[in-house]
């Protein structure tokens, strides 16, 4: 959603790089940011050239153009290689933001307490970071345990396995993620349905015979057709959850109405709108779908949560369009309709006029080429 | 919840605002995420020395995974610069703002690039297609396809 308000979205914090005075740090928080968003990566995806995005970003990138934003040297999907080295240094790298904020935030409370011995804490912050600094490993860089929460920060390395909880806790509450998360709540009632369906029948087993991870209620159709069908074939429906396989990209144009649905179907997602909107959900939820594939499991998100972004996507492009008053929308933007009509009643009087195939617009991308205007160069 | 194409517009704003913009331009207002206006002349030898022109973008939801309109602004004020690349209501035939645009370019990217395409240039001429083009071209520089030779 595009908002008019900047100065709202400006006192919202969004953390960024200029988050820090010195140079080097803002350097290393730039050089873990995806060059698309801005934002820490998500789901790092290295291409074959080497860059590296957010899986969403390329995606959503690669759905119009095939080549590497920074190089533009061609790429497809089958070069993505997912990244969890990087993935994990951002996770790291979010941890030591956050210590840092709540570091300086208890720094500010001091100072604001305390005036006249204002700087002894600074003075400390800086001692400790420098000595932190010295030892080359990562972490222990990184864990600069603050004066409030040094007991949740050790400052040794920590083992892989803690990782998850640590940064369920320490998730910071601007990641946008999580706010989505938060205000998806309404979504309950429009999702419903969906969510208590892959909830009741849906817990996984494992074939006896082929191993594969089948929902229960599947089971029986399953074996009857010789390991053939996998649990969505029989079902229609696929839990993010224990999905291990990317959706495949389907080509729509070929599908009838019915066909489009039953994809829809297949996720357990809303028939809602018209053919359009089903195909634009549906890219969509395999965008999402297969990006979350792309963290490392841990990182995952189930799918109440994807379900909850698709629907949070989806709100987004339809609020553009709304208006809240419409007299006072008519009120306040009456110049502008007033030229538009003038506008339009001018190029309809010159389209009668003039011959055809002058200029050809594209329209929604739609573009209409004139072969005989194709040849000359506009410029 | 803010979307992907206001936190990195708010982003680029920040930078600006810290950083400041690329010599020889100047951000005169981005009072919203969906159009900015920046001030823009070339510097140094060229043969727009001492003229100052008005770039306005404009941003959509999809940005930036698509490229912003990128324009001239012509009014009383200012006017569009005479450049073989640039018609006269402003609309610029640059491969960048595009089939060349790429999410990784920045606002301030396609200011440098549009300031060392006006300093490049050998002789100032309109288009050869201006008035043609000026006469059916489309509010949105974005809804034509541009033919781009390379130039």
């Amino acid at each position: 959603m595009l908002t008019n308000n900047v100065q709202a979205l400006l006192s919202t914090n969004i953390p960024d790089p200029s988050d820090f005075p010195m140079t080097d740090l803002r350097q290393l928080d730039a050089s873990l940011r995806c060059t698309i968003c801005g934002e820490l990566y998500d789901a790092p995806i290295t291409l074959a050239c080497g860059h590296c995005f957010c899986s969403l970003c390329i995606r959503e990138h690669i759905a119009k153009e095939s080549e590497c934003p920074s190089c533009r040297k061609s790429t497809s999907e089958g070069q993505f290689r997912t990244n969890p080295v990087l993935e994990a240094a951002v996770s790291a790298w979010k941890t030591a933001r956050l210590s840092r904020e709540e570091q300086d935030r208890t720094r500010k409370r001091q100072a604001e307490r305390t005036p006249r011995r204002s700087q002894t804490p600074l003075i400390n912050g800086k001692k400790r970071k420098r000595s932190a600094s010295s030892v080359s490993s990562d972490s222990d860089v990184v864990m600069v345990p603050g004066p409030s929460n040094s007991s949740q920060f050790p400052s040794s390395p920590v083992p892989s396995k803690s990782k998850r909880s640590r940064r369920q806790d320490m998730e910071p509450s601007s990641d946008p993620q999580e706010e989505e998360m938060v205000q998806g709540l309404g979504t309950l009632l429009y999702y419903g349905t969906a969510m208590l369906n892959s909830y009741t029948g849906g817990q996984m087993i494992n074939c006896p015979i082929c191993n594969v991870s089948i929902v229960m209620g599947d089971i029986n159709t399953h074996l009857d057709s010789g390991c053939q069908k996998k649990s969505f074939n029989t079902s229609g429906r696929i839990d993010a959850n224990s999905a291990t396989e990317r959706i495949p990209k389907a080509s729509y144009d070929l599908l009838k109405d019915k066909q489009v649905k039953d994809l829809l179907h297949a996720h357990s997602l809303p028939i809602l709108g018209d053919r359009k909107t089903w195909v634009a959900r549906h890219q969509r939820w395999v965008m999402i779908f297969n990006a979350n594939l792309d963290k490392s499991v841990s990182n995952r998100k189930n799918t109440k949560e994807l379900r909850i972004e698709l629907k949070n996507w989806e709100d987004s492009r339809k609020r553009r369009h709304l208006v809240d008053n419409t007299t006072t929308h008519v009120l306040n933007n009456q110049g502008e309709f007033v030229r538009l009509i003038a506008e339009a009643r001018n190029s309809k009087a010159r389209k009668e006029s003039s011959p055809t195939g002058m200029w050809q617009h594209s329209q929604d991308g739609d573009v209409v080429a004139d072969s005989e205007e194709e040849d000359q160069p506009l410029s | 919840m803010t979307s992907i194409s206001s936190r990195r517009l708010r982003k680029e704003l920040t930078e600006i605002q810290t950083e400041g913009c690329p010599t020889g331009i100047t951000l005169l207002s981005a009072d919203n995420f969906e159009t900015w206006y920046f001030s823009i002349e070339i510097l140094g030898e060229s043969l727009y020395q001492g003229e100052v022109f008005k770039l306005m973008f404009r941003f959509d939801s999809s940005y930036p995974i698509s490229a912003p309109a990128v324009q001239f602004v012509v009014n009383q004020e200012s006017t569009a610069p005479v450049h073989p690349h640039v018609y006269s209501n402003g609309h610029i035939c640059a491969s960048i703002l595009g089939t060349e645009w790429s999410p990784v370019l920045s606002v301030s990217a396609v200011c440098v690039t549009l300031q060392s395409m006006l300093a490049s240039c050998k002789s100032k001429e309109r288009p050869v297609d201006n008035d043609r083009y000026v006469r059916y071209a489309p509010d949105n520089p974005k809804k034509t396809r541009f033919h781009y030779d390379g130039k």
